[in-house]
């Protein structure tokens, strides 16, 4: 006797349509799964198995295939568990099999017979939804997630006799509703603010710009002069997601499990801090069945990297290409993976090999050949990408208890906001939101200098010796910042402050 | 040709032991270059080991090919015999019997100063080293200094910024860029200045040529100007030099914290001259009549407001960004611009670290 349910499997981000085929025939008693299933395929027998039995239905002795179609298709995980477990109910009566191919189902079963949550839930309901499937079958944890896509019937549930009943109409069960973006509680609720940090001025100004144009900022100072702190409070300026950008957020999370049952969404831009030791595939993304890496998972937020010259050479210099492009592709043997990279990166590191080179309390103890070899581990072409670099002094005693702290994230988020909504508007394109992603064409276009800011930035080239690369970042960052004073054009004050962002290179005197 | 023989001397270590008294004995260095054994045993203090030493080291020279080497290279020889000797250099206790020099002839130059100090110079050492160098040679005066890292390079580029002439003394063979990092520098002072060395090419820089080159460039100065050292400075032996052949002594005081403060208020504290401006050394150098440009003090009017408020909370010591925008109290995003604005018009400086110093 044959059945048929459906379920979904992820590959990346993007989720696709399996068909479960269930053959009960006379023979041996025996179960077999074929196409292309992984471990976690194979062992769902033994669940399956159990479940049914479990829950007081009966297993069929009899000789048992189950199809993952189309075959071609590797599989991975657990979340066929429950399909294949309805297939089999199905093929022998048990369950009714009127409605069965309007739902989706998906879920791992528990040798109790209960549904377990999976992982990947929002690309399969996205997934469901573009199959014009009724409704979609999901473990009650992950039913939250699925709720936010609309217009589908999403069924939670807890064991398997729950579906049973749901589908012989004995149980009614209520479809989960989505979730609104509830972000205001749960971003106030984070116990660190930019008040915390007493002085750093400039840095904090600094950091705001950023926040304001999305550029990657860094950060360079002795150890103890509060870089980590000042890069974990970056995440309680930067503006708000747009529900689009926490979907896409939400996806990444979901098909990496990273999901929390009760949020659903993740509504916060993520800030992602992978210790210097990570991988390349670590920070990219990877594995045999690839998976997004830090990047991604910093996507639509922060990447923080402490310790900047201590990642390993080679890990550096794969964030070149998602650093420009905002995706990231992955090519293994058994696929070829797009992932989202778009992320602000905020890079911290001594100035040099010892740490307290130009520290006021402490000498430095570096040669210049020294310093020159701790700088060069930062490649040319990843300096490119950084538009802002700040210094973070650290401060003596007495200014350390006689500062007063400075604004709170609040106010400042408030302003950046206003920024983002004002940049979103004049930059008129659908694929750029803020200002660090301009190209050389539209920093002509968008960049209007007026003419003492010309003068002026003529000017400053010759006398402090820019290079070509340093012009365009300084034009960015001065469209940043007349963005954040609501002036449509650049002033010579929003060059002049601009100019202080730039990297300082010269350390040939020292 | 004869200068092809002075070559080859410098060439054979074991002569150099008793360079003056072989010299002396003969008519020419070619003769010398020629001599048997029992002509060198004639020689008061010459050892029949010594000579057989000599002897073997000149046979292993090729000395066409080196001759050859230092024409290409553009090195002239200057021999003490010769005429046109630094006469100052020529007074010393001991002075160099042969000068390799690149570039223009030394005896163009009048009076000379040397500037010298650390090479872990300060933002501030290296601003006041430059401004020095920079005023001294506008009134005619020659820099001379070691091509060194820190003060010494300073002061070679501050000479050199309007078009001022320059000497540097190295300590090894012309051939031998050190420290690396100076090779520019090197090529601009044998274009505008002259680089010389009492070593012939090939010569590394070893830790004990310094020492004697120092005493080169306190001989060829008038007065040696400390701006920076720590107390076991290489600066201070060049004063023991100058001591020593009766040159002036000049010290630059600085910061009382800062450790390369002490070896200028250690000579300070034994009667060395205090200088605050080029005008200090030119007045007790006798050369006043060599008027050193003044400041522009009516650059400082063209100044605005608020700009004059930053370049006054600065003072003459360096300050971090965020002192300034706390002594102040002015936005951040205003600081900054002004000090770019100040930066670009030359009034101060930019050191590691966001730190500031102000320079005129």
């Amino acid at each position: 006797m044959l059945a048929k349910t459906e379920s979904c499997s992820v590959l990346g981000m993007e989720a696709s349509l399996i068909e479960v085929e269930v053959d009960i025939s006379n023979g041996l008693p025996a179960f077999n799964i074929v196409g292309l299933p992984d471990t976690a395929i194979q062992e769902s027998r033994e669940r399956v198995r159990s479940g049914i039995t479990n829950s007081e239905f009966e297993f069929p002795l009899k000789r048992i295939t189950v199809n993952l179609a189309p075959a071609d298709l590797r599989k991975e995980g657990p979340s066929f568990d429950l399909s294949i477990a309805i297939g089999i109910l199905a093929a022998t009566k048990q369950i009714s099999r009127e409605k069965l191919l309007d739902y989706l189902f998906v879920g791992e079963l528990s040798l109790t017979g209960g549904v377990r949550p999976v992982s990947g839930i929002l690309s399969m309901a996205i997934c469901a939804k573009s199959q014009k499937k009724k409704g979609f079958i999901v473990p009650k944890d992950n039913a939250n997630e699925a709720a936010l896509i609309q217009g589908l019937e999403v069924i939670p549930v807890t064991s398997l006799n729950e579906v049973v009943d749901f589908f012989s109409g004995e149980k009614q069960i209520k479809p989960a509703t989505g979730v609104s973006l509830g972000i205001s509680e749960e971003s106030s609720s984070i116990d660190v603010d930019f008040s915390d940090i007493k002085g750093q001025e400039h840095a904090k100004r600094a950091l705001e710009i950023a926040a304001a144009g999305g550029h990657n900022v860094l950060m360079v100072g002795p150890p103890g002069s509060g870089k980590t702190m000042l890069a974990r409070r970056m995440s309680t300026i930067v503006p708000d997601m747009t529900f689009e950008e926490a979907i896409e957020v939400t996806k990444i999370y979901s098909v990496s499990g990273m999901l929390s049952s009760k949020k659903g969404l993740v509504s916060t831009r993520p800030f992602r801090a992978p210790h210097h030791t990570v991988s390349p595939a670590g920070l990219v993304g990877g594995g045999q069945f690839p998976r997004p890496g830090e990047i991604s998972l910093s996507h639509n937020g922060v990447l923080f990297l402490d310790e900047f010259p201590e990642f390993s050479r080679s890990v550096l210099e794969v964030l070149r290409q998602p650093l420009e492009d905002g995706i990231v592709t992955i090519s293994r043997a058994s696929s070829t993976l797009t992932f989202p990279a778009k992320f602000m990166m905020i890079a911290a590191m001594n100035p040099c090999k010892c740490g307290y080179l130009g520290d006021k309390l402490k000498e430095c103890t570096c040669s210049p050949s020294h310093i020159r070899k701790y700088r060069s581990k930062i490649s040319g072409p990843l300096m490119d990408r950084i538009d802002i670099q700040i210094e973070v002094p650290r401060l003596t005693k007495n200014e350390l208890i006689g500062i007063s702290t400075g604004e709170s994230s609040k106010k400042i988020k408030c302003r950046v906001q206003k920024t983002r909504d004002r940049q979103r508007k004049n930059l008129d394109s659908k694929n750029i939101t803020c200002n660090s992603q301009m190209s050389p064409r539209m920093i002509k276009k968008y960049c209007n200098l007026s003419d003492s800011a010309q003068d002026f930035l003529e000017n400053a080239i010759d006398k402090l010796g820019l290079s070509g690369r340093a012009y365009d970042k300084i034009l960015k960052i001065s469209k940043t910042i007349s963005d954040l004073d609501e002036k449509n054009t650049i002033e010579t004050e929003h060059l002049a402050e601009a100019l202080q962002y730039r990297c300082f290179e010269n350390v040939s005197n020292y | 040709m004869e200068k092809k023989y002075w070559l080859g001397l410098k060439l054979v270590p074991a002569i150099d032991k008793r360079f003056s008294k072989i010299i002396n004995f003969y008519e020419t260095a070619e003769e010398v270059w020629y001599a048997k054994k029992e002509s060198f045993l004639k020689i008061y203090g010459v050892s029949s080991e010594l000579a057989n030493e000599i002897i073997k080291q000149r046979e292993s020279i090729d000395l066409d090919k080196n001759w050859q080497r230092h024409k290409k290279m553009g090195i002239e020889i200057l021999t003490i015999y010769d005429d046109n000797y630094p006469p100052l250099l020529k007074e010393i206790p001991n002075p160099p019997n042969v000068l390799f020099f690149k570039g223009d002839l030394i005896e163009k130059y009048s009076e000379a100063v040397a500037i010298v100090g650390s090479r872990r110079a300060t933002a501030y050492g290296v601003a006041l080293a430059e401004e020095l160098a920079l005023n001294l040679s506008e009134a005619g005066v020659t820099i001379v200094s070691g091509v060194a890292r820190g003060i010494d390079s300073s002061a070679h580029r501050g000479a050199l910024k309007d078009k001022g002439s320059t000497i540097g003394v190295l300590g090894c063979g012309h051939d031998v860029i050190y420290p690396p990092e100076n090779k520019r520098l090197y090529e601009t002072i044998s274009q505008q200045g002259s680089l010389i060395s009492e070593y012939p090419i090939g010569t590394r820089p070893l830790k004990w040529n310094f020492p004697a080159r120092n005493r080169i460039i306190s001989g060829l100065s008038r007065g040696v100007v400390v701006v920076e050292a720590s107390e076991k400075s290489g600066a201070l032996i060049t004063v023991d030099f100058a001591l020593e052949q009766g040159r002036e002594v000049f010290a630059v005081p600085g910061n009382t914290k800062n450790i390369l403060s002490k070896g200028p208020h250690k000579l300070l504290k034994s009667g060395a001259c205090l200088i605050e401006t080029s005008q200090d050394i030119l007045e007790e150098l006798g050369l006043s009549h060599l008027v050193s440009s003044q400041l522009q003090t009516d650059r400082l009017a063209k100044l605005n407001e608020e700009e004059q408020k930053i370049l006054a909370c600065l003072g003459w010591e360096q300050k971090y960004i965020d002192e300034i925008i706390r002594d102040l109290d002015i936005n951040p995003s205003k600081t900054a611009s002004l000090l770019t604005t100040l930066e670009i018009k030359g009034f101060i400086k930019q050191d590691i670290g966001k730190k500031y110093l102000r320079i005129h």
